[in-house]
């Protein structure tokens, strides 16, 4: 694990805020907006895997924190908000405090002190922390002992042992019985579990890895070293994508390693169970009940090591050739997206696709990519699954991700932050694009300019028989906007522009460089919205019936991805 | 309300219902970030004559253009944004407009009961009601298809109660697509009148943005200092602009004006873009500003589509205050 950042004097772990009264204290990195300065946070705990603060004063600045914290909370990242208010505003805040963290203190007089042990406690459970003091004294004195503590060692977390759970050799003799068995990696697994335990386990089990989209956005070092330990011969399939779906709905046991299962609504997999596959789920935490047929409360990587030894002695049951399966439907799929890419470069259009397989192939390999919620966060996901990509999982969020790479700036400074930005979401934090061209900062960000909110808007195509309504947006020069901000700024239309923009971002630069990249409206490379949806009135048939066959098939014609989604869908429906 | 097709009568769905008994009501304006849950709800907008749909670029900023837009309509806007994040970007606009009593209903599709017991590991999962807790005046919900209309009802009557405020309706969105046998609404009581609450004779409607009027040497300047200011309900730069948009959307007649600062102005650059894509006419101007501002501002103007109004500190503050009554149906940006 990299240890804290370095980088800043005083305050020893990446922290932010927006809040003027707070601003010049030392090692504090100033944002425009406390929203914003959440976001940043959540970036800075997402690239190093470690706690990051946010700071904020008064009404509007906490609210602010609490809406950007709700994303942080969502994929259980290790934030800090320290708050406070005056105490006539105490009720506006506190119930916005405690749903948009996972663990709220209210301080007393004393301030921090009196909480800190609890607040340490919580972020080893990896839970965000909203932290209500009493007064902006005390949020400065606390501030500075926090960071202080956390500066000391990272927080960990005393795991249950695997001796006292009753029934372990039950569970792993079930486990054992699997003859098409798929490992699921989510977020708790991925930021602190033996990864390599867990790829040893999936080896020798045949089986698939499928990674959440909150494990996707692991801490880039750890997610090297995950892709090394999986090597060739496991198969790692990406969260979104078309393998990853198939091999989710084809499993007999789903192993669900630290995670909530909030993605489980991609795959159908929900409470009215449209895939009815048992997922035994190992965490350290009970909650969430519903979508797991069991929760054994466990070190994930300590029970991937205890289910390889019961392997090991027992035999593997798996049926010969599955894991071999995804192997090939992996390797299909990046035939797939890259052929969708090459189509578009032999017309010479610039397309998502084309765009962003260009994009990835131009960074770094230590680059991290940011990305966003939307459409343009879906191709992302599917050309830079290998590297670090950051994108807000649990509730795929618009409009972060300017702000989550100040925060990833900071806590990671010898990393290139490259950004993929809906033309959409664009407007939610660009003003922050001035603090980094204020602190001579490089970072770029590619704006996907395709006139629309595209996901929303393909999502509509398919709902209601091609028609659209509002889903398109008027063409505005974001390239000039990024200049009044105070940044390097171009605009392209082809490949060769795109080209040329790329060179640019990989010279040695000190300010913020913003790709225009305008694209034509296009497809979405898969389409998990239409599982979330087809459980209305929990009847996924209703819905093809209310579709009608011909639209269903009228639509795999604009979703390449829907194709097998659909064949997805009906397998499932067989079963 | 249920359509004629070649295959007979389909029954409305329930968002077809929620634009309808708005209609009814007399709401006019929906406000909206999409996401796949409020779809429904758009297509029976555009559908529906008299009731219009309004694409801002943040959830926040157009929640706090429904705030002007209450204050000067005096008849609530409906901000309809997508469950989970969506809603959650809307807080501080929820409380601001509590502090102003600016009557607003914010309709927001919910996850269905069965996904709630585990509703923060579900997609795009917030407990809405316990995060707005302290930021909404009142808040209702509605699980139920068949109590959809008296929960709408029961919402807009109580944002324009005493006091009004912002009142939020969590609706279990599956009731937005299903089409439910048709039986017979709750019957249409007519809502409490609400005459605007700002403005009112006024010859113009000033907004202000807070971090701006610190002292009252813009306001002399533009000589607007005897004139009847309005700002959002939270103290907080950054708001003013939207707030202003909602004004002179709320606002038929009479001119609309907003004093500000260059740093609010460019944290709200989508306000400007937004504006004139709701057929507002945006007119802006920099007041004892220097040189380098001046022609940073007229660059704005121009990214923005917004027209330049040639002012100075030359310009007396009665011509500037003449300059704004021109533009009767315009938003006039002043930046200090
Ligand atoms: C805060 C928030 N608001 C709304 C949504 C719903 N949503 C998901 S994708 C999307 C469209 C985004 O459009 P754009 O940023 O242009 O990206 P594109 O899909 O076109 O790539 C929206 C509005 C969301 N996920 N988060």
């Amino acid at each position: 694990m990299p240890p804290f950042s370095d980088t800043q004097d005083r305050i020893a772990v990446p922290a932010f805020t927006a809040s003027k009264s707070l601003a010049g204290l030392a090692g504090l990195v100033n944002l425009r907006d406390a929203q914003a300065a959440a976001h940043a946070a959540d970036g800075a705990a997402r690239v190093t895997g470690n706690p990051a603060i946010v700071v904020s004063w008064g009404l509007a600045d906490v609210l602010r924190t609490a809406s950007g914290l709700v994303t942080a909370s969502g994929d259980r990242q290790p934030v800090v908000a320290l708050v406070a208010v005056e105490p006539a505003d105490r009720a506006h805040v506190v119930g916005a405090l405690e749903t948009s963290s996972r663990t709220f203190l209210d301080a007393g007089s004393n301030g921090l002190a009196d909480v800190a042990d609890e607040c340490i406690e919580a972020l080893a459970l990896r839970a965000p922390v909203a932290v209500l003091l009493p007064d902006v004294e005390s949020l400065k004195v606390g501030l500075s002992a926090l960071s202080e503590r956390l500066a000391a060692g990272r927080p960990t977390f005393e795991s249950p042992k695997l001796e006292a759970i009753e029934d372990l050799p039950e569970v792993l003799g079930e486990l054992r019985e699997a003859r098409k068995p798929l490992v699921l990696v989510g977020h708790g697994a991925a930021s602190s579990s033996d990864l390599e335990a867990i790829a040893s386990l999936a080896r020798l089990w045949e089986a698939p890895i499928c990674v959440t989209f909150g494990a996707s956005g692991m801490a880039p070092d750890r997610l090297e070293a995950f892709v090394a330990a999986c090597a060739d011969d496991v198969p790692v399939l990406a969260a979104g994508t078309v393998p990853w779906t198939e091999a989710l709905a084809r499993a007999d046991v789903i192993l669900a390693l630290g995670s909530g299962l909030s993605e489980a609504d991609w795959f159908g997999l929900t409470d009215a169970r449209v895939v009815r596959t048992p997922v035994i789920r190992v965490a350290l935490s009970p909650e969430p009940e519903g979508v797991a047929d069991r929760t054994v409360i466990a070190e994930a990587g300590e029970f991937a090591e205890a289910l390889r030894k019961e392997l090991e002695r027992g035999g593997v049951m798996t049926v010969s050739g599955w894991h071999a399966k995804f192997t090939e439907a992996r390797a299909r799929w990046t035939e797939l997206v890259d052929s969708e890419a090459e189509k578009d470069a032999q017309r010479d259009r610039l397309t998502a696709p084309l765009a962003m397989r260009e994009i990835v192939s131009a960074a770094t390999a230590n680059t991290v990519f940011v990305g966003e919620g939307g459409a343009s966060g879906m191709w992302l996901a599917s050309y830079g699954w290998r590297r670090p990509v950051v994108i807000p999982a649990q509730h795929a969020s618009i409009g972060a991700s300017i702000a989550m790479s100040v925060g990833i700036r900071e806590a990671a400074p010898d990393r290139p932050v490259w950004a993929i930005v809906g033309d959409g979401a664009f407007f939610y934090c660009d003003r922050e694009l001035a603090g980094l061209a204020e602190r001579g900062q490089a970072f770029t960000a590619f704006v996907f300019a395709d006139r629309s909110w595209n996901a929303i808007r393909l999502v509509q195509t398919l709902f209601f028989k091609r028609r659209t309504v509002g889903t398109d947006l008027p063409s505005v020069d974001y390239a000039q906007i990024a200049e009044i901000h105070g940044c390097d700024a171009v605009e392209v239309r082809t490949p060769g522009g795109l080209a040329q923009a790329l060179a640019m971002a990989q010279e040695q630069r000190e300010r913020p460089l913003v790709v225009q990249v305008n694209l034509e409206k296009g497809s979405i490379p898969f389409v998990g919205a239409n599982l979330i949806l087809a459980e209305l009135d929990g009847v996924l048939t209703k819905l093809l019936g209310a579709m009608g066959t011909s639209t269903l098939v009228a639509a795999t014609r604009d979703f390449p991805a829907l194709r097998s989604n659909v064949r997805v869908i009906l397998g499932a429906l067989r079963k | 309300m249920s359509r004629e097709t070649l295959f007979g009568r389909i029954a409305p769905n329930g968002a077809e219902r929620t634009v309808a008994r708005l209609k009814a009501h007399g709401v006019s304006l929906v406000i909206s970030i999409p996401g796949s849950q409020v779809l429904p709800l758009w297509d029976a907008v555009d559908r529906t004559e008299g009731v219009r749909l309004l694409v801002p670029r943040s959830e926040r900023s157009g929640a706090v253009i429904a705030e002007g837009y209450g204050l000067a309509k005096g008849v609530p806007a409906v901000v309809a944004n997508t469950l989970g994040p969506g809603v959650a970007n809307e807080a501080v606009a929820v409380a601001s407009a509590r502090l102003s009593e600016a009557p607003v209903l914010y309709l927001a599709p919910n996850q269905p009961p069965n996904k709630r017991p585990r509703i923060e590991e579900v997609f795009q999962g917030l407990d809405h009601a316990a995060f707005m807790e302290g930021s909404a005046m009142e808040q209702f919900a509605c699980d139920d298809s068949q109590g959809l209309e008296a929960s709408i009802d029961a919402a807009l009557a109580a944002s324009l109660g005493e006091p009004s405020g912002p009142v939020r309706l969590d609706v279990s969105f599956p009731i937005f697509f299903s089409r439910s046998a048709r039986r017979s609404a709750a019957p249409l009581r007519r809502l409490p009148a609400r005459p605007p609450q700002v403005g009112k004779g006024a010859e113009l409607l000033l907004g202000l943005e807070s971090s701006a009027v610190a002292d009252g040497h813009l306001l002399n300047a533009a000589g607007l200092a005897g004139d009847a200011a309005v700002h959002p309900g939270v103290d907080t730069p950054g708001l003013g602009l939207s707030f202003a948009l909602g004004l002179r959307l709320g606002r038929t007649r009479a001119p609309v004006a907003i004093v500000t600062d260059e740093e609010s102005l460019l944290g709200q650059l989508e306000v400007l873009i937004l504006a004139q894509q709701a057929g507002v006419k945006v007119s802006l101007a920099g007041l004892g500003v220097g040189p380098d501002a001046s022609q940073r501002l007229r660059r704005i103007a121009d990214q923005t589509g917004a027209a330049w109004l040639p002012i100075d500190s030359d310009t007396s503050p009665a011509d500037v205050r003449g300059a704004i009554l021109e533009r009767q149906k315009g938003l006039t940006v002043i930046v200090g």
